[in-house]
């Protein structure tokens, strides 16, 4: 056995990576070896000073989206044949995977990007509802801005201003938006048959979902000014969250210099948009408010059904610097039944095991309203 | 109840719709798999992500899975693979190389030279703890991950050479580097708890 040979036999001695033979034989030419004795030595000291190295226990945090997530796969799992996933809960959990921290009762901000990389603006600020966003501030009367306004002109072919027109055939290239999924899964079922931790995977409808993700994505990767505008408000991380935020940053942009009527011109600076006119019967109906002054909640929208009952609540605004939006959904005994935070390109989605306390602070300063009661009387959060 | 139970086992209840199976296996994995990815990644906030990721691509792979990979391999594999990749992504977004931030470590000399130690209070010491992560943060990343992945994670060569993409007798190779790289570290250091220079030991 050569030096080089036998060096390499000491270290894989210390290494434990030798057979019991090799080992003896090696051990057997140290024994009479003082410089093998003191290498070998050193090195079994080295290599225990490392294995006394503690364990790094894992953090508790995003345990629930995990959780979340396989209930999701079992429940698939149980009604497909083995081997076969949906491929919208794959969009599902790559989407999930951007949620670094799911903290159930404050949210840790100190990762957050900085506040400057977001417009911090109102294009983003119903989030999932990019029609609305596209045809209120257009349409000449107040109104249209509603989530359901799109639902409506549907309805009502004849009400569709051009505006509203031009959204909707900006929406029929990419039929089914991440935007829309809320307005429609809201139309086919009550909001608490959603109720779930996994709000963002648990939408009734998992088609529309992945496409709506694939839509998502390639309005991340095209960044085209409809669909980057839609990819502002549907905050749910894309795969690889870079094309995403690029599509945001694209945004930021096109808001601050080719918007070029933000606000209809009837529309108060600090009132309610109610969009009663031309529903259907029965459908939700929404009422926007927006809060001119107040970062913190700089508009809020309130869904409800058509007895007046508050589905849904969707603020958004910027806190510490952060722009969020929040939604939460109100089950039919007026209680709180999931919530989605979705702030610094994270995602946090509550379900009734989380929302069980007495008081939850989605962000510093962002409390949810446990009741539709006080979410309909609650002041803005305006921050600090 | 499922503690006996294998990880095999475990995922095979979870491809049958067994939620709590996976729940069972992440519990069990998750702190080595994050005290991989904490000292591979040099990054506690990185290392979280990735082993978030980590399990949504277990959630996401499980349908897929068969018996004969094992699922340890396979959880580490994933781990593996992901910080590799965003760490590579990294370097090429922030033009600055992985190790960057890691070799950054505590002066020298506040240690003497012989001071060795034994070697269970080497680790528990205060001082010694954040050195022996410093040595190990100063290994290259293809060292560090062998290393890691045969002393702390307890795979064995051929599960690491699946792991990390390299044959067998390239992980060994890195292993014997990463060893003699942080016995001479720790050494410089006086941190080399069973270390006799060599000079001193001539009978």
């Amino acid at each position: 056995m050569n030096h080089q040979a036998l060096a390499e036999k000491v270290v894989d001695l210390a290494l434990g990576a030798l057979s019991p033979r090799e080992a003896r034989e090696v051990e057997a030419h140290v024994a009479g070896c003082a410089r093998c004795a003191a290498e070998l030595a050193s090195l079994r000291g080295a290599r225990q000073a490392m294995a006394a190295l503690p364990p790094l226990p894992a953090p508790e945090r995003g345990e629930a989206v995990l959780m979340a997530a396989a209930r999701q796969a079992a429940e698939q799992a149980t009604r497909r044949p083995p081997g076969v996933l949906p491929r919208w809960l794959w969009g599902a959990a790559f989407g999930a995977a951007s949620v670094a921290a799911a903290v159930l009762v404050t949210l840790q901000l100190s990762g957050a990007p900085p506040p400057s990389r977001f417009e911090e603006g109102r294009e983003a600020l119903l989030g999932r509802e990019p029609a609305t966003v596209a045809a209120a501030p257009e349409r000449p009367e107040p109104q249209a801005a509603a989530p359901t306004s799109a639902r409506a002109g549907a309805a009502e072919p004849s009400r569709v201003g051009p505006a509203e027109a031009a959204a909707r055939g900006a929406r029929a290239e990419v039929p089914r938006r991440e935007g829309e999924r809320f307005a429609k899964t809201e139309a086919a079922s009550p909001p608490p048959a959603r109720a779930g931790a996994a709000a963002a995977m648990k939408a009734p409808a998992p088609p529309p979902m992945s496409a709506a993700l694939e839509a998502r994505r390639d309005h991340a990767r095209a960044a085209a000014p409809e669909e980057a505008r839609a990819e502002a408000a549907a905050d749910l991380a894309a795969p690889d969250p870079a094309p995403a935020r690029r599509a945001r940053e694209a945004v930021a942009g096109l808001a601050d210099s080719k918007a070029p009527a933000p606000r209809p011109a009837s529309a108060p600076a600090s009132g309610s948009l109610s969009a009663r006119a031309g529903q259907p019967p029965g459908a939700p109906r929404a009422e926007l408010r927006t809060f001119p002054g107040c970062p913190g909640e700089r508009s809020r929208a309130l869904t409800r059904d058509a007895a007046g009952r508050l589905l849904r609540r969707d603020r958004a605004g910027v806190l510490a610097g952060v722009p969020y939006q929040a939604e939460e959904r109100y089950g039919e005994d007026g209680r709180l039944a999931g919530a989605v935070v979705r702030f610094g390109g994270r995602e946090v989605s509550l379900g009734p095991a989380e929302l069980a306390g007495d008081r939850l602070e989605a962000l510093p300063g962002l409390d949810l309203a446990l009741t539709a009661e006080a979410a309909e009387a609650a002041p803005p959060a305006c921050g600090p | 109840m499922a503690l006996d139970e294998t990880d095999e086992q475990l995922m095979r209840r979870f491809q049958r719709g067994d939620a709590r199976a996976f729940e069972t296996l992440m519990r069990r994995h998750r702190t080595p798999i994050h005290a991989f990815l904490c000292r591979f990644t040099g990054d506690r906030s990185r290392a979280e992500d990735l082993l978030q990721e980590t399990f949504l691509r277990v959630v996401k792979g499980a349908a897929g899975w068969e018996p004969r990979a094992g699922v340890r391999t396979w959880l580490f594999t994933i781990a593996r693979n992901l910080a590799a990749d965003e760490g590579r992504r990294r370097v090429f977004r922030d033009d600055a190389p992985l190790d960057a931030a890691r070799d950054g470590e505590a002066p020298l000399g506040d240690r003497v030279a012989d001071g060795g130690r034994a070697p269970d209070d080497a680790a528990g010491d205060a001082l010694a703890r954040p050195r022996l992560e410093a040595a190990l943060a100063a290994l290259p990343a293809e060292q560090r991950e062998v290393f890691l992945l045969r002393e702390h994670a307890g795979l064995s060569f051929p599960e690491i050479a699946e792991a990390t993409g390299a044959n067998e007798n390239t992980v060994k190779s890195r292993l014997r580097y990463a060893l003699v790289a942080l016995r001479d570290r720790l050494a410089a250091q006086g941190l080399a708890p069973d270390a006799v220079p060599a000079g001193r030991v001539a009978p």
